[in-house]
């Protein structure tokens, strides 16, 4: 589950400050579109699904309460929640706009944490349990048909990072996209390249082969995932992995992904999720 | 001593006013007494289980920039500046830290100055600029509190008049 949120405000300033409060405020988002006024506000919502508009009123060329009667028309566009953040205060506004399906009215000046605890309040507080799932049996399939190895989700997210970690990273394209990277100390990606090979770990083969079995590793969890997300009958295109060495500590601070994290017969190994639109 | 009677840590680090701790022992309860306008904040990584307290009297060092020098904890903007980067000296990332704050209380009835709301505005500047978002607070009012961090689990309580709540 992952939102698509639509901030409407004629103010760069004010759009700036949404984006980076909604990106601290660890929301599932994938994908953030502004616009500077309503009529700007109900193209993207023409072409784009939007789970969650946060607007201002006062805008040219058409105002937040002229787009809010327009989305209020609107069988489907009318389901989507909105928040509104303005500088007008008078109460027969606020009731009018609550009447009209508002689900949070927002005076400015406001501090990013209200911004925060309203969108909450709105859209629920993530709740990761059935993608997680999801992931999951992804993972178990493709750790225990390709690699031969038993691999679970570990509860505990990332512990201790040893040294030697190398990753492998794709992008998928379709119904939805996004980049998907797994990460895993490089003792366990030669251990897997030998179980796939059929030869000792300690062999020659299974170093030679280990990048390999990663970038295939990787490849086999994009596809099992990207139909997760989608749907059975999507079709999505998948590009060609790309395998390197990484400082596991960095690799796990880079922000704008879901990182789960899997034990594999006792080493740790990580798979980053980010979505885009 | 407080929060013995939560399963809290057994040695207790009082945060004097004007002082600041930063700790990774995971016995230790970080405690700042008597917040009144001046703001308490209490930091902790859950991963690399850091923890660090400061409290702050003043808003700005610019009042007094030899003071601040002497000791950058009596003001609020190079006391959380100086607390976060002794956290982040510690292991710690932005990314991971939690900030829990108590404090900014209204002292004087005419409320000419406004130290409360004050340091409080400050402090908001400064981990916004570090992206931070505060993630509960209890501030304003006329109390007194009393501010409380367990190392070992990261919990945040505040005291007032008498009653202890988890923040």
């Amino acid at each position: 589950m992952s939102l698509n949120v639509l901030i409407v405000d004629d103010c760069e300033l004010v759009r700036g400050l949404m984006v980076k409060t909604l990106t601290l405020s660890k929301l599932p988002i994938s994908g953030m579109f502004e616009a500077g006024n309503g009529r700007e506000a109900l193209t993207i919502l023409s072409e784009e699904w939007i789970d969650l508009i946060v607007t201002d009123l006062n805008m040219p060329l058409m105002n937040g309460v002229e787009m809010i009667d327009r989305l209020h028309q609107d069988g489907l566009l009318k389901t989507i929640p909105i928040v509104v953040v303005s500088t007008e205060g008078s109460a027969t506004r606020i009731d009018d706009l609550t009447r009209k399906g508002v689900a949070a009215y927002l005076r400015k000046p406001i501090s990013p944490e209200a911004i925060r605890d309203a969108v909450l309040d709105v859209v629920g507080h993530p709740d990761e349990g059935d993608w997680r799932h999801a992931l999951e049996d992804a993972f178990c399939i493709v750790v225990e048909g390709f690699a031969l190895m038993i691999g679970e989700l570990d509860e505990q997210g990332p512990g201790a990072t040893p040294q030697d970690w190398v990753q492998a990273k794709l992008s998928f394209h379709g119904p939805s996209a996004g980049v998907l990277a797994v990460a895993a100390p490089q003792e366990l990606v030669r251990e897997m390249a030998s179980n796939i090979l059929g030869v000792d770990s300690d062999g020659n083969g299974a170093d030679e082969a280990a990048p390999d079995a990663l970038k295939e590793f990787a490849n086999l969890l994009c596809g099992r995932i990207a139909t997760a997300v989608g749907s059975e009958e999507a079709v999505f295109d998948l590009s060609v992995p790309v395998y390197g060495g990484v400082d596991a500590e960095d690799w796990l601070e880079q922000p704008g992904r879901t990182i789960s994290t899997f034990s594999v017969e006792g080493f740790p190994l990580h798979l980053s999720l980010a979505m885009r639109t | 001593m407080l929060g013995a009677e939560l399963g809290l840590g057994s040695t207790q680090r009082n945060v004097g006013i004007a002082e600041a701790i930063v700790t990774d022992d995971a016995d230790e309860v970080l405690v700042t007494h008597a917040l009144g306008s001046c703001i308490g904040v209490a930091l902790f990584d859950p991963r690399k289980g850091v923890a660090g307290m400061v409290h702050c009297m003043l808003p700005l060092s610019r009042q007094n920039p030899a003071r601040a020098a002497e000791n950058p904890y009596y003001f609020t903007d190079t006391g959380v500046a100086e607390l976060l980067q002794e956290m982040f000296d510690r292991g710690a990332r932005r990314s991971r830290i939690i900030a829990k704050v108590a404090g900014a209380a209204a002292q004087n009835t005419d409320d000419m100055f406004r130290i409360g709301q004050r340091n409080h505005a400050v402090l908001r500047r400064v981990l916004w600029k570090n992206d931070i978002l505060i993630a509960t607070e209890d501030i304003g009012g006329r109390d007194h509190r009393t501010l409380l961090l367990d190392v070992r689990s990261g919990r945040t309580f505040v005291k007032k008049n008498d009653v202890l709540t988890e923040l």
